[in-house]
């Protein structure tokens, strides 16, 4: 009894049991699968429905009040400021004394340029005690020359070699033949010889048997004509010892006195005596006569054959002469052959010979383009002088003005007003050095009037034009009106920089002014916060709260729709009504969303 | 004799039940292991998943390109400028080092014409599917500074005021950094007034202990601003550390020119209530920007930083002058492991930079994250090996535990388990 009573209680426990489980399991699962758990996971998104107003905007931009003229005052020097006549937005006229400046005596920029300057001139001055000496390509030409021989020879050396076999063949040749032409010329020349010789011997001996019997008959007349010049003498002497008689008897007679019979044997003894060597003169040219006859037959006999042998003997030295001058001919012809077979011998392989003659005519390139080079060279290096030389003349003028500049400048000592106006910016005080060219401050013409320059879209730009006139929003500014639009350095597509001139009484360079344009208050059906709107690549979009109910409860989707912004006033935006009216705009997410994510609902809050 | 029973008694039946407790986890161990590995799974990549979805800044590619048929990779590029006392923003210093709006201009025109080469215009039907064609790509750049902002009641000040990051934005800013909007909206590409200003939470709180304060104004350097939204920061941890939770305004890159120091003017500050002071050259051109940024087209992968290399005319890669950094991505297991070469160390030249603190968060963010993908690998290596001891223990089958007799010296589990069923009778 007691066991059954245990055993339906354990019965009872274990149903209890299950039923416990399975009514966790129920809750767990309802749990998990509530809006609350379920949604915890959901991004939260804030949404409202578009609603309808007005956009009132205007195109607006900032910019700086400029005057229009303005002119900066600038030190000329290095200098040290002595006394300061202006402060800040002080009135002066042109001319007025703004500053002055302690004198200078020396400067160290005019001592560097003096320096430099008389550096310079004594440069010039030395090169001008240079000799000039013209440029001589005298060894270019040279080596020109002597590569175009290199190259002849070259050439003549690849011809030989060319002609190597032929040379030689030649040369063979002609040795041969001109060692028989030898060989025959000298026999010729010594037979010719030994007949040439026989005949002078010949000739001789007829010559001194001519002469020996013209010998004889000379001396025969000479001791024929000596006898008779003997014999002459012999009664001449005696004629002239009787003319002596006579002529002393006649002598003898004295002046006056006959004399004819002296006088007659004197000239009957003078002529005897004339007589007598009258014959024997004819004697003598008889004997002569009879001389020279028999000389003339013995010539008559021998001349002939003298002659004959003369003739055959020039002939044959003609003969002789000829074959001599052809046998030191070939002779030549045989010296030379071997001369040149020698040669031909050492003649170079026709590939060495073309390498050779290759070398050759890229030495003579490599010569001539030398030459160009230097003459090119030489060419700038004179131009280059010459603009050197330019440059020096113009550093040495600019030297010159500087120095005249600082020297005029040493002398000023007070910095005045170009221009009459307000000063501004002049923060120099008495001690202070100054540096060349820094801007001391700026003085502003006040009556030259006043600019802005505005930055606009392109797009607001298009509704500019010249001479427009703009709201402002700057109690001094009477008037902005627009005088000038360009693009926009920094940005030139989508920027405008807008220039106008700004009229008032009390503008001050430097205020920040604002203006507009183009105001304008349009009713819009569907405006939306601009947080709501966003862009990607599809261009700009909102999204749109989908809600469908389920058995869970109401549920979100955010739905992307692609829009159009009419008009937006930087606060609210209107869009184009016809895709999104009459569904709500979600305007904020706790986090970034994506189209037809699920949110939840955050809270319901119009905006605008 | 019976305290010392009692003590004997107890103490063996502490050692009976530990023993008896650590051979039964002993037995069931490759469960417990598999199940911790599980876990550690688990853990791993909820805490991954949540990493990567807290840095929004990382997925304006994503954003831009989700309806698009054009694949887009998010990029930037990073440079170095003049820093300048007083929190004035940093100067330019020249091209091989600094970006200005010039630099800008020129990346536009070359990024541009390499996008309209590469083919990539929108095609007649894309532009007929929407009524207004977009844009092929954005951009946006923006420099930092810091300043004193102060509440202006209708031009005068309050004497309400505080010391602020300034961030001084142009282009598609917001696409970049979408903020959580709690009142207003964002600066707009398009500038409708120039002297608006966005603040973010805290400095909203600061200055005027609301959120709800659009259209107020305050005063930066020397100029009015108009509050046209407010915004909160990223709130992670990683984005804490970074400095999101400091006290921060948003501005238009132009307005930052203003924050140049004025020259000293001995005469001014005595005319100063008579006059006004001389105007502050409110040049931008001198500025430097901070980072560049921009979605691409990227058919290829990788060609759209190399776009922006080549548009940066005066990158040099091997002085590395710029950092460029490619945010599509950078979360992925292959960059994180990538990432990891060399070990110990980043590459030298990059530290020089000075890194925005989006960047910053995003860098701690891919540490956090490599840690946690170690963690992954090893319980589910971990989580195999279990199974397999799992499988051989069941082909084996558990020992099963018997109920002896109470009065058995033997110490076993069997006594505990006698004492647990009493319990449960109870």
């Amino acid at each position: 009894m007691e066991n059954t009573g245990v055993q339906q209680k354990t019965g009872k426990r274990k149903w209890v049991i299950t039923a416990a489980a399975g009514f966790l399991v129920i809750i767990f699962l309802l749990t998990f699968f509530s809006n609350t758990v379920m949604n915890y996971s959901l991004p939260k998104v804030s949404a409202q429905y578009p609603s309808y107003g007005t956009i009132s905007t205007s195109n607006r931009a900032s910019g700086l009040i400029e005057a229009t003229r303005k002119e900066p005052v600038k030190a000329f020097d290095n200098r040290v400021v002595e006394a300061v006549f202006v402060y800040e937005y002080n009135e002066v006229m042109a001319g007025d004394v703004l500053l002055t400046l302690k004198p200078q005596t020396e400067s160290d920029e005019l001592t560097s340029y003096k320096t430099q300057l008389e550096q310079i001139e004594l440069e010039r001055y030395y090169e001008s005690l240079l000799p000039v000496n013209p440029p001589d390509y005298t060894y270019l030409e040279d080596a020109i020359d002597m590569a175009s021989d290199n190259l002849k020879t070259a050439n003549t050396d690849l011809s030989n070699a060319q002609n190597k076999e032929t040379i030689i063949a030649n040369a063979q040749t002609t040795i041969t033949q001109s060692g028989a032409a030898i060989v025959q010329l000298t026999a010729e020349i010594d037979a010719l010889s030994s007949v040439i010789a026989q005949l002078r011997l010949d000739l001789s001996e007829m010559e001194y048997e001519r002469d020996q019997e013209i010998l004889v008959l000379e001396q025969n007349c000479a001791a024929a004509v000596a006898a008779l010049e003997d014999d002459r003498d012999d009664e001449l002497e005696i004629l002239y010892q009787e003319l002596a008689v006579a002529q002393a008897a006649l002598d003898a007679v004295p002046d006056g006195d006959d004399n004819s019979a002296e006088l007659a044997e004197v000239n009957r003894i003078q002529n005897e005596i004339i007589s007598v060597t009258d014959q024997y003169e004819a004697d003598i040219h008889a004997v002569n006569s009879a001389c020279q006859t028999g000389i003339d037959a013995v010539n008559a006999y021998y001349d002939p054959g003298i002659d004959q042998l003369n003739s055959d003997i020039a002939e044959l030295e003609g003969q002789l002469s000829e074959k001599s001058t052809q046998l030191v001919t070939e002779q030549d012809k045989l010296e030379r052959a071997q001369q040149k077979l020698a040669e031909a011998e050492m003649y170079l392989t026709v590939a060495d010979a073309e390498k050779a003659v290759t070398r050759a005519q890229k030495a003579l390139a490599d010569a001539k383009k030398a030459l160009s080079d230097q003459k090119k060279i030489d060419a700038v290096e004179a131009e280059r002088k010459k603009r050197a030389r330019q440059e020096e003349d113009k550093l040495i003028q600019d030297l010159k003005d500087k120095i005249k500049v600082l020297e005029d400048n040493m002398k000023i000592t007070e910095i005045r007003a170009p221009i009459s106006g307000m000063t501004t910016g002049f923060s120099v005080s008495p001690g202070e050095e100054i540096m060349k060219d820094q801007v001391l401050g700026i003085i502003i013409d006040r009556s030259g009037g006043y600019s802005a320059d505005f930055v606009f879209s392109a797009q607001q730009a298009r509704m500019i034009y010249i001479g427009m006139e703009m709201s402002v929003s700057f109690n001094a500014a009477d008037r902005v009106f627009v005088t000038r639009i360009r693009p926009d350095p920094n940005d030139p597509r989508n920027s405008r920089i807008v220039s106008t001139i700004v009229e008032g009484e009390y503008l001050w360079e430097g205020n920040s002014i604002e203006v507009r344009f183009d105001d304008y208050s349009q009713a819009f059906e569907c405006l939306v916060p601009n947080s709501s709107i966003m862009e990607d690549g599809t261009g700009k979009f909102v999204y749109v709260l989908d809600e469908k109910k389920g058995p869970l409860g109401e549920k979100y989707t955010a739905l992307k729709v692609n829009v159009e912004v009419l008009a937006t006033d930087g606060k609210m935006s209107a869009l184009d009504p016809s895709v999104i009216q009459y569904r709500r705009i979600i305007t904020r997410s706790e986090k970034p969303i994506a189209n037809g994510v699920q949110v939840r609902l955050e809270y319901f809050q119009q905006e605008g | 004799m019976g305290c010392k029973d009692f003590w004997i008694r107890f103490l063996t039946g502490l050692r009976d039940h530990v023993l008896g407790f650590f051979r039964m986890l002993f037995r069931r161990l490759p469960f417990v292991l598999a199940a911790l590995a599980l876990l550690g799974i688990l853990l791993s990549t909820v805490f991954i998943a949540r990493a990567k979805e807290s840095q929004f800044d990382q997925y304006a590619a994503e954003r831009w390109g989700a309806e698009t048929k054009i694949h887009y990779r998010q990029v930037s590029v990073i440079g170095r400028g003049q820093p300048q006392p007083y929190g004035a923003p940093d100067l330019f210093i020249d091209a091989e080092t600094s970006m200005n709006k010039s630099t800008v201009i020129e990346i536009r025109t070359t990024l541009e014409n390499f996008i309209t080469s590469s083919g990539n215009e929108k095609t007649e039907a894309d532009k007929q599917d929407t009524e207004r064609s977009g844009r092929i790509w954005a951009d946006a750049y923006y420099a930092e500074a810091r300043a004193s902002i102060r509440v202006t009641k209708n031009g005068e000040e309050t004497g309400v005021g505080t010391e602020a990051d300034l961030i001084g934005v142009a282009g598609s800013y917001y696409l970049f950094h979408p903020r959580r909007i709690l009142e207003g909206s964002f600066l707009s590409e398009e500038i409708i007034d120039r002297q608006s200003v966005v603040l973010n939470e805290q400095l909203a709180w600061l200055l005027f202990r609301s959120n709800q304060i659009q259209d107020e104004s305050v005063m930066i350097g020397s100029r009015i601003y108009t509050v046209v939204g407010v915004v909160r920061e990223p709130d992670a941890k990683t984005d804490r550390a970074a400095g999101f939770d400091r006290p921060c305004a948003y501005i238009y890159f132009d307005e930052l020119a203003f924050l140049s120091k004025p020259e000293s003017n001995s005469y001014g500050n005595e005319f100063e209530s008579e006059y006004p002071s001389a105007p502050i050259v409110a040049d931008s051109q001198n500025l430097s920007i901070l980072c560049y940024e921009a979605v691409l087209p990227d058919p290829i992968d990788g060609i759209a930083l190399n776009d922006l290399k080549s548009s940066l005319q005066t990158y040099s890669p091997s002085e590395e002058n710029f950092a460029f950094i490619n945010h599509t991505g950078r979360f992925g297991l292959l960059r994180i492991i990538g990432e990891l070469f060399p070990i110990g160390g980043e590459i030298p030249s990059l530290s020089n930079f000075s890194y925005p603190p989006g960047e910053l968060s995003a860098q701690m963010t891919e540490r956090i994250i490599r840690v946690w993908w170690v963690v992954f690998f090893t319980c589910l290596v971990l989580f195999i090996i279990s199974l397999l001891a799992v499988v051989l223990t069941l082909r084996k089958g558990i020992p099963k535990r018997s109920i002896k007799n109470s009065t058995s010296d033997e110490p076993s589990i069997t006594s505990g388990e006698k004492d647990v069923i009493k319990v449960r009778r109870v």
